[in-house]
């Protein structure tokens, strides 16, 4: 009965430190659309990952 | 969920096209569909999940044709057409409307069957299916879905095929969700998980390790290091030994879960066999307290025999007795045998040898010796004097005990009868008690079998748990292992520049791991938590004052499964009556549903009831009215005449939310139509 992530879900979700919380919420979504095969979510997860390693990149460089 | 509308065309009695609109308003959230026994409610319960999940048979199908004959089927498409059209395939649709998250869904199911002859129907073994998805904008996906597996996919997160027993059902079959077989047990458990979206976390955590994996290739690939060539391949052998140490734990887990099944069932055995153990004890009890009251009975006997032995003659003589003493005691024997003063004394006094008789010299031929010597003379005529005063004297004696030998004959006979009336109630106990040990048809062999074999489960469960505690204990030691190699990897790692971002990449999905471990746990028991609670809670609201207190509370156990427990902390779920069970059930429901749509926005709570009411009690009912009306966001009902009768359609209207009623009437055998009350707030409910 839900597309959407469980509101007592989110609660834990929103307790992980703030550079995995986008990455887990992602994750999550995009295995409760149900549209998404596991290599696909693999895929798409480990993009998110290598953004935020930029990203950790770039705040250091400044 | 939301159902919109139900199409049926030809599906069981429903010939032609006929079509149920569920769904008006959002506020009017109550739909009611009346029929009586036969006339095809079920068969719209039926509809719908044969379109939205193809299936054919119902959860009460099956116990149904215990009673039927073998490989007796359900017919989906319509007989009456089946009939008519020998030899013509004759297809049953099915089209189903539904919204869910803005979403507008339109499924369509098909059914094609022949007949051949008088005994012969074949019905396709597959459906047609389709699936159009319409978004809240209006857009309609251009990709209609026409595979079952895409569809349920979809419907996986809407309401999953496991638990759509929780939303559809019948209410007299409801209460089996509280006792789930073993086979529906781990089905159960699943589908919970997925509503929950545990399943969710688990699946993270399970992806992860293989990105973790891959990642770790990556790296060892860049690497000269030799010292770091075997530090990953210490990590690779510990993570094989981890795996096969939770393999282990999880076939322990697995064996450890059918002995309590096993345990539970020889208990639940047992307790019924306690009763019969309990039934042969007051029998012994019974059996001892006969004999006490046969030999009283007989002692009681032999003291009669030896009272009558000594005082039968009072009996037998009674009559003559009496008549005895009535001739002795007449006027006339009285004169005959007796007189005032005795015979010596006048003698005495007529010889001389006594001249005074009361302070009167008698001297002969006075007038008072006269009188003496005639009184004298009489008295001669009395030689039976001795004896019949003796005899006068004993029949005396002999009546005035006689009348004391009957209060105690009396009282004799009295404590036989009563008795006798105690050994023959005794008696008749016994015979119940056999009757009643007859009926539980279990022997004592069995018994000792059955107490053998769960002493043994016990044992072995006890053992399969301390090698768990084992296992655990190595598995902890063995993740140790691999933590320790990690940290050890990574100040190695950290001196390699160049491989810095894989090694941060690393990082980051060792720490996604971590965090989704630490959730799993504690989201699947707050949520077991929450459920046991709120679960209590409303089951007190939805059970009548009298009823609230026998269940004290409700747990859900780490199988999700339904726990029922006493005032005195002893599961109950057994000894309740199926009202009661389906009331539980109920609040499970309500209470998952609320958990899965989240507590900050209102429920999302599809309930489609057949025979809702049926094993319902009054004020329960009462109570279900007020409080799913008021939480579900759709309640269909499915309703016979004696459970929508005016008391029922007075409470639903007054909670006014009712969009629609409709009723089924059955036009001639096989064929039904349903109709729809135009005008509700007219009284429709006929007793």
């Amino acid at each position: 009965m839900n597309n959407l992530i469980n509101v007592n879900l989110r609660e834990k979700l929103d307790q992980f430190p703030p550079e995995l919380k986008d990455i887990a919420y992602f994750m999550i979504e995009l295995l409760n659309s149900g549209n998404f095969s596991e290599t696909n979510v693999l895929d798409k997860v480990e993009r998110k990952i290598e953004q935020a390693v930029l990203g950790d990149e770039k705040d250091e460089a400044y | 969920m939301r159902l919109i509308e139900l199409e049926l065309n030809n599906f069981r009695q429903f010939q032609g096209k006929q079509k149920i609109h569920f769904f008006d308003k959002r506020e009017n959230s109550i739909s009611i569909i009346l029929g009586i026994n036969g006339e095809g409610k079920t068969g719209i319960l039926r509809a719908v999940l044969f379109c939205l999940y193809g299936i054919k048979y119902l959860a009460q199908d099956k116990s149904d044709f215990k009673s039927r004959k073998k490989g007796e089927k359900i017919h989906l498409v319509n007989l009456n057409l089946l009939d008519k059209n020998m030899g013509t395939p004759i297809k049953a649709e099915v089209k189903l409307t539904f919204e869910h998250n803005s979403n507008v869904y339109e499924m369509k199911r098909t059914q094609t069957a022949i007949k051949y002859d008088k005994d012969t129907t074949e019905e396709e073994e597959v459906s047609d299916v389709e699936m159009i998805v319409t978004d809240e904008s209006g857009n309609t996906y251009p990709d209609k879905i026409t595979s079952d597996i895409g569809i349920q996919k979809v419907l996986k997160n809407i309401i999953d095929k496991n638990i759509k027993d929780f939303f559809f059902f019948d209410g007299e079959q409801i209460k089996k969700l509280s006792t789930p077989d073993e086979e529906r047990r781990r089905k159960v458990k699943e589908g919970i998980m997925g509503l929950l979206q545990i399943d969710k976390i688990n699946k993270s955590v399970e992806l992860l390790e293989k990105l973790r994996g891959k990642q770790k290739v990556r790296i060892s690939k860049q690497t000269s290091d030799t010292k770091l060539d075997a530090l990953q391949e210490k990590e690779k052998k510990l993570e094989i030994q981890r795996d096969n140490q939770k393999n282990e734990i999880e076939i322990l887990n697995e064996e450890i879960a059918k002995l309590t099944e096993e345990i539970e069932k020889i208990e639940s055995q047992l307790s019924e066999n306690k009763e019969i153990k309990e039934l042969f004890k007051k029998r012994k009890q019974m059996n001892e307290i006969l004999e006490v009251k046969r030999s009283a009975l007989s002692e009681l006997k032999s003291n009669c025999k030896k009272f009558l032995s000594q005082c039968s003659y009072n009996i037998i003589l009674e009559e003559s007795i009496i008549k005895t003493k009535n001739i002795l005691s007449q006027d006339s024997i009285e004169d005959k045998y007796f007189s005032e003063i005795k015979p010596d004394i006048l003698d005495d006094i007529l010889d001389g040898s006594r001249r005074c008789f009361c302070d009167k010299e008698i001297l002969k031929g006075s007038p008072e010796y006269e009188k003496l010597n005639n009184l004298r003379l009489r008295c001669k005529r009395t030689k039976l004097y001795d004896f019949v005063t003796i005899f006068k004297d004993q029949i005396g004696n002999i009546i005035g005990k006689d009348k004391e030998m009957q209060e105690e004959l009396l009282e004799l006979l009295k404590k036989t009868r009563s008795l006798k009336d105690e050994i023959s109630t005794a008696k008749e106990e016994v015979e119940k008690i056999n009757d009643l040990i007859k009926d539980h048809s279990q022997n004592e062999e069995n018994l000792k079998q059955k107490e053998k074999n769960l002493r043994s489960f016990k044992k072995s469960e006890s053992e399969y748990n301390s090698k768990k505690i084992e296992f655990n204990i190595k598995l902890k030691e063995i993740e140790n292992n691999i933590a320790k190699n990690t940290e050890e990897q990574k100040s190695m790692l950290d001196k390699e520049e160049r491989l810095k971002k894989d090694v941060r990449k690393l990082e980051y999905i060792d720490s996604l791991i971590s965090n989704f471990k630490k959730v799993v746990n504690f989201y699947s028991n707050e949520m077991r938590n929450k459920l046991s609670l709120e679960t209590t809670s409303m089951l007190k609201k939805l059970m009548s004052n009298e009823d609230e207190n026998i269940i004290d509370e409700i747990e859900i156990d780490e199988n999700y499964e339904i726990k029922a427990k006493g005032w005195d902390g002893t599961s109950i779920l057994l000894d309740i009556s199926s009202g009661q069970n389906e009331l539980v059930s109920l609040s499970f429901i309500i209470t998952l549903a609320k958990l899965a749509s989240g507590s900050q926005e209102k429920m999302d709570l599809l309930l489609f009831m057949d025979s809702a009411f049926g094993n319902i009690s009054g004020e329960n009912r009462d109570n279900m009215i007020k409080y799913i009306s008021k939480i579900a966001s759709q309640w269909i009902l499915l309703l016979t005449d004696t459970e929508f009768t005016k008391i029922e359609e007075e409470k639903l209207k007054k909670t006014n939310k009712i969009g629609c009623i409709y009723k089924l009437n059955q036009i001639e055998k096989g064929r039904v139509e349903i109709e729809k009350i135009s005008d509700i707030s007219q009284g429709i409910a006929g007793r």
